[in-house]
């Protein structure tokens, strides 16, 4: 299963791998994590630099009625001091029309890296956290969220 | 439309509050987050009309931004710690379409003992 995964991740990031050169290969060996195609949105943030797994704790409920107003929370474990901080947490919709939903800049003054808020689901679909660090370091993780009743707005 | 409509906005979080606590900042305002890839019946484009930023500003000194995009739901709400160091001013400023802009500013206090 684990090879599977890494072969359809290296179809999927092929494409790109000419671009990105060198870094795209480390991106993809990063990619052995947990088996699910990393949205195109995010890779692009990245822009070729490793993704790790894990940290980055995203709270949904696993199963919504309406998609029009999801709550959602974020945490990254981060000492948030002046030397290692979370810069900036973005939030990405797989399957919404826009794959954007929210991009938060933090600091070390937060205590702690966290932050709650609404979002919209077009779709039954992963949602994706990712986090940036001071050091430029990522890291990201997604939830699953079943929605029947979709928001058509995305 | 005509002109800029008022967007209510609210800006909460416990004052007076001891030092060296953390308070939960929550800033929301009432807007539709229009996408822009709704369709009317006779199938036309709703334009987009998003709140496109938030801004906090602490004695000036900014401490948490945030970029919307089309994924967030309506009447945006937005929660984040903050760690009380000093009393002063806390400040929010949504910038969106159609010309909004909203600033809403809170005095935090620090609670003595």
């Amino acid at each position: 299963m684990q090879r599977r995964a890494f072969f359809k991740n290296a179809f999927a990031v092929g494409g790109g791998l000419s671009m990105w050169g060198y870094s795209g290969l480390a991106a993809l060996a990063s990619q052995a994590g947990p088996g699910r195609d990393i949205p195109q949105a995010v890779l692009s943030w990245a822009n070729g630099q490793p993704l790790q797994y894990g940290r980055v704790h995203l709270s949904l409920p696993p199963l919504v009625e309406n998609g029009f107003l999801v709550r959602m929370s974020v945490r990254v474990e981060s000492p948030m001091t002046k030397s290692d901080h979370v810069e900036e947490l973005r939030i990405f919709s797989e399957l919404n029309p826009s794959p954007f939903i929210a991009n938060f800049f933090l600091g070390p003054q937060l205590p702690e890296a966290r932050v709650e808020t609404r979002i919209r689901l077009a779709d039954s679909q992963a949602v994706w956290a990712v986090a940036r660090t001071n050091t430029g370091d990522f890291w990201c993780s997604y939830q699953q969220v079943i929605v029947t009743l979709a928001a058509c707005a995305g | 439309m005509t002109g800029p409509v008022a967007h209510r906005a609210a800006l909460q979080f416990q004052s007076p509050a001891p030092q060296g606590s953390v308070v939960e900042v929550h800033a929301i305002i009432r807007h539709p987050m229009e996408s822009g890839f709704r369709r009317t019946e006779r199938g036309e484009l709703i334009a987009a009309n998003l709140v496109r930023r938030l801004v906090c500003r602490f004695n000036g000194k900014e401490v948490f931004r945030a970029d919307l995009h089309p994924g967030m739901g309506a009447d945006p709400s937005i929660r984040f710690p903050f760690r009380v160091e000093q009393a002063g001013d806390m400040e929010c400023e949504w910038l969106g379409d159609q010309g909004l802009t909203r600033t809403i500013k809170r005095a935090l206090v620090i609670s003595q003992p």
